[in-house]
């Protein structure tokens, strides 16, 4: 089996395992908890347009990646096209949500400056594990001229900073509102 | 369109929208979407807000 297939089936193994623990972890949650995550109707529809531009850059990106790698253009390995793919559609989802006021749910009463630090903490996690692979040696962003496999804790890191980043500055951009 | 009908129902009532929209089971973003004009309510949602403020659909969402 090639080296970048056999990547690519590891990488959606664990998506499945990641999706099942996450199911699993909903589930137990709500049935502990008895109540639904819920939003109101304006939020629904504003996350259904959410859903639906993050699909579509995921079909345009997948035409893209598909071309490119037909013409022999290479820029990144299979595995880095695809979940570069997904990194991208999730930011764009989340930070369309935020900037809409439909990310947060209405029965969530937690303090959101808490969640954006626990966001952006993990955007630094994977920012340092880049970094250190660096520092080792490891060959970094680019390697031969295309996208190196490391680069995913890169785009990982900086999209985990995007949404923390979009947290802080949506509750700051409400606060000014609730005070006019 | 801005829905100053509702926002002076609103401020007559001396809610704000957060009060409004913790009355009728939405977010405070909503609310202020609502009377900006940026989104169009269902109907559901107007009989609630109606009913908060004691108004007829009529009075708020009539032009």
């Amino acid at each position: 089996m090639d080296m970048s297939w056999a990547k690519i089936l590891a990488f959606l193994l664990l998506t499945v395992v990641a999706v099942i623990i996450a199911a699993a972890v909903i589930i137990i949650k709500k049935r502990r908890s008895k109540e639904a995550v819920k939003f109101d109707e304006r939020q629904m529809l504003v996350r259904h347009k959410a859903v639906r531009y993050s699909f579509l850059f995921t079909i345009v990106f997948s035409i893209i990646c598909m071309f490119t790698n037909i013409f022999e253009l290479k820029w990144a390995p299979v595995f880095v096209q695809f979940g570069l793919n997904v990194v991208i559609g999730v930011a764009i989802f989340i930070v369309i949500c935020i900037f809409k006021d439909a990310y947060i749910s209405l029965n969530y009463n937690k303090n959101i400056y808490n969640y954006a630090i626990s966001t952006i903490a993990l955007g630094v996690i994977h920012l340092f594990v880049y970094v250190h692979h660096i520092v080792s040696g490891v060959p970094n962003l680019f390697t031969r001229g295309t996208l190196s496999d490391d680069s995913l804790y890169l785009f990982t890191g900086l999209m985990f900073l995007t949404v923390g980043a979009s947290l802080i500055i949506k509750k700051a951009i409400d606060k000014k509102g609730e005070a006019e | 369109m801005k829905n100053l009908k509702l926002k002076s129902a609103r401020a007559a009532m001396d809610l704000s929208q957060q009060l409004l929209a913790e009355l009728v089971g939405v977010s405070r973003q909503t609310i202020n979407a609502i009377e900006k004009g940026d989104y169009n309510p269902t109907i559901k949602l107007c009989t609630a807000i109606c009913k908060a403020l004691n108004k007829t659909l009529d009075d708020l969402f009539w032009e």
